[in-house]
């Protein structure tokens, strides 16, 4: 049930220039949180920015403790990064509706871009079990952009990595990495599920390869909010169906049929 | 020691009230929100159809506020009405935004909540774009707001309190217009007319391109407002716009305000209302007062010599 209470920091550390692992006490959370589902921060330190920001939760230990995972892109996260143990967070969560496990299929497919990776990484964790193969596709723009978090290995879990450059695993993106998966295993589309989470652009290639060979696709997205729990409307995402969902309490993860791409990228 | 408010016939246990827009249509912070430490709290503005509201982003931060472009996206008064309403399961007031593009819309829709029972009051947000008029707010001249209050009266016996935006010219007058229509109290203010530029991109953060300034930035200009409106006219002022502490509430009591508004301070802490209400008793305490009534506009009483700068 989603409350508000105060995170204490356990952990913050630099996993490589300009993104952290964060791992934060909070009871509250930590018990009921789902792989998907995120928390709302504000920083109880000086300087903090009106609102709260959002982070998606990328490990639990369904007791006490959650990670999150977050790359310094502004005055908040900026701030973040210079918490040590034992400050504090006034927190709500656990927020939204996480990603719904196909048992029916026999793959999965998680797809990351850039910063997408700790929903997927929670994914990864709590589902391997539930499927005979998963893979985890990591794509970005260099090895030094690659991000794959310090505990990351997940029995079970094929790792694919792609960078633009080449400087790491394949050269390609992360939608290659898919396209190499989906089409190598030759497997029936009923068979695969595809979840995904990254930018924008990426996630809507992402959805429209995923439309064209008939395979089901649920993607986590991101959009500025405020409230976390569907009351104010501000984290507006153009649906398909016509008018808005909003990314806090529809989402943030939807089928990736629900949403109107070509809308949301004009934004 | 009594907190108790009177909006029209309606009675408030406390002077806080939840202010649109912020409190959804009522239940979404059902089990976040101590909701016994509020009078009343207001929902979305309804409108007779649904309205889709404004391409993100919606919302930016700008440090000492937020600027917001929602757009009035809300279910329309039919979906309000079958579904919303009924569910609604607060212990404090419910009091009910209303919008519309033309008079009549404003009529039409008062006249929906006539014996639905579970509102209290209606809350009318003449600050929606007149469109006959090239889409400036009806609140922006006296004459638009008459117009608007004076149907909405004829069509509810519920109170009728007028949400009066900011930056209007002659604020007294148009807060004597809507009082002459019939409103039972005035909401003072909304939100303040702002922007932001992402500088990067070179253009509006806002997909709504303009949008309204809440938060402690506005507090001390809404403080001003309140003093004017509460001056010029003899209904209860509701004081609106960055309260976030229980000193920020008593300052508005203190410039005449019967009651007033929170709403973006639950955003970054949803302990406030209860600490605001707390700090309101200790006050009225350490001072000894019994009643709201004691204290309202002590610090009213002093003319205004001091100009614009």
């Amino acid at each position: 049930m989603t409350c508000c209470s105060i995170a204490k920091i356990v952990d913050n550390e630099q996993i490589r220039n300009g993104c952290y692992t964060m791992k934060l006490e909070v009871p509250s959370i930590a018990g009921g949180c789902t792989p998907g589902q995120f928390v709302l921060l504000r920083g109880l330190v000086a300087g903090w920015p009106y609102l709260r920001r959002p982070f998606s939760i990328y490990s639990s230990d369904g007791e006490t403790k959650v990670d999150i995972v977050y790359k310094v892109v502004g005055r908040a996260t900026s701030i973040m990064s210079g918490m040590d143990a034992g400050e504090e967070f006034d927190v709500v969560g656990p927020l939204g509706n996480g990603f719904t496990p196909d048992e029916t299929c026999t793959h999965a497919v998680a797809v990351a871009g850039g910063i997408g990776i700790p929903p997927l990484a929670f994914f990864c964790q709590k589902y391997v079990d539930l499927y005979e193969h998963t893979t985890l596709v990591l794509g970005a723009a260099t090895r030094e952009e690659l991000l794959v978090p310090v505990g990351l290995v997940v029995q079970g879990v094929k790792m694919a990595t792609y960078t633009e450059d080449g400087s790491k695993g394949c050269r390609g993106t992360a939608l290659d990495g898919l396209a190499g998966v989906i089409g190598e295993t030759a497997l029936e589309k009923d068979a695969v599920q595809v979840i995904a989470c990254g930018p924008r652009e990426m996630l809507s290639e992402v959805a429209h390869l995923c439309r064209e060979r008939g395979v089901a696709c649920q993607v986590s997205v991101e959009e500025i909010m405020a409230c976390g729990i569907g009351a104010c409307l501000s984290c507006a995402v153009p649906a398909s169906a016509g008018g808005y969902l909003h990314a806090c309490k529809d989402g943030p993860v939807f089928d990736s049929s629900e949403i109107d791409w070509e809308r949301w990228l004009e934004t | 020691m009594n907190l108790e408010v009177k909006i029209g016939e309606t009675v408030l246990a406390t002077p806080l009230v939840g202010a649109s827009g912020l409190f959804g249509y009522g239940n979404e912070y059902e089990g976040l929100l101590d909701f016994t430490s509020f009078g009343a709290i207001v929902t979305k503005t309804v409108t007779l159809k649904p309205r889709q509201g404004n391409p993100p982003p919606r919302i930016v931060d700008v440090g000492v506020g937020i600027i917001n472009s929602i757009g009035l996206e809300n279910v329309g008064s039919s979906v309000f009405l079958g579904e919303v309403l009924p569910a609604v399961d607060i212990p404090c007031k419910l009091f009910v935004s209303i919008g519309g593009e033309t008079p009549e819309e404003y009529r039409k829709i008062a006249g929906l909540f006539t014996g639905s029972g579970r509102v209290d009051a209606l809350e009318v947000n003449v600050s929606c774009p007149n469109v006959a008029r090239g889409g400036i707010a009806f609140g922006s001249d006296p004459e638009s707001t008459y117009r608007v209050v004076e149907g909405v009266r004829v069509e509810t016996a519920l109170p009728v309190i007028v949400k009066i935006p900011p930056l209007v010219a002659g604020l007294e007058e148009v807060c004597r217009a809507a009082c002459d229509a019939g409103a039972d109290a005035l909401t003072i203010a909304n939100t303040y007319p702002a922007m932001a530029i992402d500088i990067d991109r070179a253009r509006p953060v806002l997909g709504g391109v303009t949008g309204g300034l809440s938060g402690k930035a506005v507090k001390s200009i809404s403080l001003a407002l309140v003093w004017k409106a509460a001056g010029s006219v003899s209904v209860p002022v509701i004081g609106a716009g960055g309260i976030e502490t229980a000193d920020d509430a008593i300052e508005f009591i203190l410039a005449g305000a019967s009651a007033f508004q929170i709403g973006s301070v639950v955003l970054r802490d949803m302990g406030a209302p209860s600490t605001i209400v707390e700090g309101l008793r200790t006050y009225m305490q350490g001072k000894g007062y019994g009643n709201l009534p004691d204290f309202k506009g002590k610090a009213a009483g002093e003319e205004d010599t001091g100009g614009e700068e």
